[in-house]
């Protein structure tokens, strides 16, 4: 069945502009009628942990440019664009209508290159899937087509120098904490003895320049895999996958200890580094099991979320809070793919919101982890909701994180302050059924 | 907790990420050769196409053909005329698509593929052709054959955006154009011409050369060889009209194999080996919309007077 009500994802051209944006240097210049862009810009505007470009350069175009194609019309845009928007690259993106009559919009890009500008394209269009599709389609272009503008080193710095990591699959669209997530993983990738490319951020256009130059790919999710084959095929850099982010001090311990051992790290430094945190977490989370025992304890919860959100929060809730995860729903797994895990409970792969909403109501849950989509069958539920997967509307979102150390914290207390809210409204609902009589 | 293999970590067991479904691998030039053969609807491209299949077959190599063209047919001789399902079919079938379901396997080993279409009158061909053989890249067909050649047999002209794709986006890197010495052939080449001469110089495919086909006037070599000089094209060779082409194809097989003792096989693999070793490719230069016309009209002339000529000699 398809994501009939509140489809949680844009289509394929709205993943590459949300990641182009979020890449700090880079403007995407869209190739399509003026409503692609602009259903983009409405879309995300108010959604949390969003970079959106307030202007999106369009070429608008019209009924005589797909009939007699685009090509001058996208000349002339790029021409005008790079007048009057302040990029180190700017990205032609494409859309439906221009890969069905044949757009050559890398063509056009190289033409544009060869007068010395810093222009690639990107053969996207909506219908390629949604927006992790978009993500990754945008990345592998990006990879392809960069080493026609920059001198690509391609050698591996040694010696002194820390060796370089690529994150992927942790983007925007997918993860809605992505920001404060890779900063996470930069913290503690850096606290190892490494030096991080995470293309979001400031630094990003650097970063594309330096992809090549990484020791190691690191993938969070399945939509990274792709992006790190297609960089080992072109350069032989090794990979690492994760089936997601790493949380809390089991999982970063494992993955530091991964990364000692791929590259020859220095393990001492590693193990201070985790001893130190450990402590730090102890100390930020002082006092909280004995709220735990009074009110998070024998919890039962529902969790909706793109793979590597459900498996990194369910996983950690499941296990350092015995939270009873009675309904796992992956909204980026289509139904012929096998899903990850089902903690015990049902797992279901779906995006509609319909079918979620029923799933949730039939869960028997306390707590629901979800969407800011599920805010409404949370509320007739009388079930706290925090929203840890995308869309994300009720909150700014700014560093938070819910990976790493620092995220295993945040969680922490997150889940606390959910679990009184769901006692206190449990209270509350106890109380009117009494004065009701 | 954890699962830790070569290149994987898993946190949470069963292998979560290598559950899921890649996302589509983008366009790459694959193994072996891949070649694009154009022109005019019923000039003669199938026939060509597979013939040239089977003497590349018959001469040891590897070979995949994939008929482009919603009629599905290209392969037909290749494979004794039986049904096979399209790759669109398959897609739109909506289950996973497997590799054994949309090939068959012909003549002397070539692997047969049709992309197949819409049903005529809805949908777009020409993305149904990209779309046919992004999957096969999907399916890592060209990295599990690995074919020394892939012909890519498109149907004909070059009528919007869609059909330009295999010569554009980096999928055959040569194209051949088929044609007779008819004008409406000469006419369609010259738009193939255009395409090429348009995606070339930003990495689309060059030209091979002209395919001569279904030659039968004594003037037919002189137009097709006046029209690539002045277009700047090499002539791949010629094959001249005959009633064993037209039998083989009656018996559902290619000349090379239901004559292969005949002139004709004897010309489709002198076809083949240039095809195969030729590396000298082009940039066409197409003649305008004038220019072809009064090409066309001078030709005529010439015709008329060389066909009156003879009409006097014999008188």
């Amino acid at each position: 069945m398809g994501n009939i009500r509140n489809p949680r994802a844009g289509c394929a051209l709205h993943g590459a502009l949300a990641t182009l944006e979020a890449i700090e240097g880079v403007v995407p210049i869209v190739q399509a009628n003026a409503g692609c862009a602009m259903q983009h810009a409405l879309a995300y505007r108010d959604r949390g942990g969003y970079t959106v470009a307030q202007t999106v350069p369009s070429s608008n175009i019209i009924d005589k440019q797909v009939i007699f194609g685009g090509g001058s019309r996208l000349r002339e845009q790029i021409k005008n664009t790079v007048k009057v928007m302040d990029g180190r690259l700017y990205v032609v993106v494409g859309s439906c209508e221009c890969a069905m009559v044949g757009d050559d919009l890398i063509g056009m890009a190289r033409e544009a290159a060869e007068q010395g500008l810093q222009v690639i394209g990107s053969n996207i269009a909506g219908f390629h899937g949604d927006i992790h599709r978009g993500y990754t389609r945008v990345f592998l272009d990006l990879i392809d087509a960069l080493p026609e503008l920059e001198t690509v080193r391609g050698l591996r710095e040694k010696g002194g120098e820390r060796p370089l990591v690529n994150l992927f699959g942790l983007f925007p669209g997918g993860d809605p904490y992505y920001k404060g997530d890779l900063e996470e993983l930069r913290r503690i990738l850096e606290a190892i003895g490494l030096r991080v490319n995470s293309f979001f951020g400031p630094g990003g256009h650097a970063a594309l320049r330096t992809l090549s130059d990484a020791a190691l790919n690191l993938v969070f999710s399945r939509w990274g895999e792709t992006i790190a084959a297609r960089l080992e095929k072109k350069y032989g850099t090794p990979q690492l996958i994760f089936d997601a982010a790493p949380l809390g001090i089991e999982e970063v311990s494992l993955f530091a200890q991964a990364l000692v051992e791929r590259l020859d790290l220095d393990a001492t430094g590693a193990e201070r580094f985790l001893e130190r945190e450990e402590v730090l977490a102890e100390y930020f989370l002082l006092g909280a099991a004995n709220r735990y025992f009074d009110e998070g304890a024998g919890k039962r919860a529902a969790i909706v979320g793109d793979s590597e959100t459900v498996l990194r929060i369910g996983g950690f809730l499941s296990r350092f809070a015995a939270v009873d995860i009675r309904t796992a729903i992956y909204t980026d797994c289509g139904e012929e793919d096998a899903l990850p895990v089902d903690f015990g409970g049902a797992a279901h792969a779906t995006g509609d919101g319909g079918e979620i909403a029923d799933l949730l109501c039939g869960s028997g849950a306390d707590l629901i982890f979800a969407s800011s989509l599920e805010t409404e069958v949370a509320r007739e539920l009388g079930v706290p909701l925090l929203t840890v997967s995308h869309p994300v509307h009720d909150r700014m979102i700014g560093d938070r994180t819910y990976a790493g150390l620092r995220g295993a914290v945040a969680l922490g207390a997150d889940y606390l302050t959910l679990a009184r809210q769901g006692r206190r409204a449990a209270a509350e609902k106890l109380a009117r059924k009494l004065a009701a009589g | 907790m954890s699962e830790v293999e070569s290149n994987r970590v898993s946190f949470h067991g069963r292998g979560g990420a290598g559950n899921g479904k890649p996302a589509a691998a983008p366009k790459s030039q694959s193994a072996g050769r891949h070649i694009a053969i154009y022109g005019k609807g019923g000039i003669g491209k199938s026939t060509t196409t597979s013939n040239i299949s089977a003497a590349l077959a018959e001469a040891g190599y590897k070979v995949i053909q994939i008929g482009c063209d919603p009629k599905s047919d290209s392969t037909n001789t290749l494979r004794g005329n039986h049904y096979l399902p399209t790759v669109l079919d398959s897609v739109r079938g909506g289950n996973k698509v497997h590799l054994a379901d949309i090939s068959a396997t012909g003549f002397k080993g070539i692997l047969c593929i049709e992309s197949g279409g819409p049903v005529p009158g809805v949908g777009c061909a020409g993305r149904g052709i990209n779309a046919a053989v992004t999957l096969l890249q999907e399916l890592k067909l060209f990295e599990e054959f690995k074919p020394d050649y892939v012909l890519y047999d498109v149907l004909g002209d070059v009528v919007c955006g869609g059909f330009a794709v295999p010569i554009r986006d980096g999928i055959t890197d040569r194209a051949y154009v088929v044609t007779s010495s008819d004008f409406m052939a000469i006419y369609a080449a010259n738009n193939l011409f255009k395409a090429v001469n348009k995606y070339a110089p930003t990495g689309g495919a060059r030209l091979g050369g002209i395919i001569g086909n279904g030659l039968s006037a004594a003037y037919s070599n002189a137009i097709i060889d006046d029209f690539a000089a002045r277009t700047g094209v090499p002539v791949a060779g010629y094959v001249p009209r005959a009633l064993v082409v037209s039998q083989s194809e009656l018996y559902g097989k290619t000349v090379i194999e239901a004559n292969p003792g005949s002139e004709h096989a004897g010309i489709y693999r002198e076809l083949a080996r240039h095809i195969a070793e030729n590396d000298k490719l082009v940039i066409p230069q197409p003649l305008g919309v004038g220019d072809l016309r009064d090409w066309a009209r001078d030709w005529g002339d010439r015709v008329f007077n060389l066909e009156n000529g003879a009409e006097r000699a014999a008188a």
